[in-house]
């Protein structure tokens, strides 16, 4: 299947900055 | 190989940005690191290793914080320039076309092309949060990002009053606290800045070939036209 980069570039940006902020509040709750 | 650097060069924003990006992550989590151990043996305690670190709260809000701010501004700026002008800036739109513009010029419906995104070209929920999906989906990550700030802070704060044997407070009272608005708005008075120079700053002066800018010889009184 081929992968378009337009795409590609979008969902990684997504994907970078929702895993993100997960992270940050995981590491949040966690430390509470 | 003349695909991959059609692909790289087609891409070369988003790939640069995005390197630069990650690069300036690890450098502030070494740096952060460097500032945390020397803090906990100026106190008389052990350094703390770098996974320990950047899973640390103390690394979320610094972090965190910045990210509000950054999508804080960019929100700001793709509302309010729909309905506030500049004139002479390129980053305006021309001082008539104040407003969400008229559906001929948004291509939207009736007025679609082939082309045009397929919630572009029927009217109802799916155009109506289509249209405004750039300022929704950055608004979004602004709030999540202040949340996160706010949760991150939290823990870190209350780790800071631990170690000054005075008791932890509460999320609400975290959100009113000085730490929270002290870091809150030292970012956004930096972003306001830079917004509002790059927009003040772009009617006198130009940066032949970028479309941020206006063109060299394009008058200083021409509004909304980028290089």
């Amino acid at each position: 299947m081929e992968v378009d980069p337009m795409r590609a570039a979008f969902v990684s940006y997504l994907a970078v900055i929702v895993s993100g902020l997960v992270f940050f509040v995981v590491i949040g709750v966690l430390h509470r | 190989v003349s695909g991959v650097r059609r692909v790289v060069r087609e891409n070369g924003l988003a790939l640069a940005f995005g390197a630069l990006f990650l690069a300036a992550l690890v450098g502030q989590a070494w740096a952060g690191l460097a500032e945390f151990n020397n803090q906990l043996m100026s106190e008389g305690l052990a350094g703390i290793g770098f996974w320990r670190y950047v899973t640390s709260s103390d690394f979320a809000v610094d972090v965190a914080e910045n990210w509000q701010s950054e999508y804080l501004q960019f929100f700001l700026y793709i509302t309010a320039t729909v309905y506030l002008v500049q004139r002479g800036s390129p980053e305006s739109k021309p001082l008539d076309q104040q407003g969400r513009e008229s559906d001929r010029e948004q291509k939207i419906a009736e007025y679609s092309v082939g082309d045009s995104p397929d919630w572009a070209k029927t009217r109802g929920l799916r155009l109506s949060v289509y249209a405004r999906s750039l300022g929704l989906v950055m608004g979004l990550i602004f709030l999540a990002s202040w949340l996160a700030q706010s949760i991150a802070g939290h823990s870190a704060y209350n780790e800071q009053l631990l170690g000054d044997l005075e008791g932890p407070i509460g999320w609400l009272d975290y959100v009113v606290s000085a730490d929270f608005w002290s870091r809150t708005l030292q970012n956004w008075q930096s972003e306001f800045l830079a917004v509002g120079s790059m927009v003040v700053f772009s009617i006198y002066l130009r940066e032949r070939g970028s479309p941020e800018s206006k063109p060299v010889g394009q008058p200083h009184h021409s509004t909304g036209i980028e290089g």
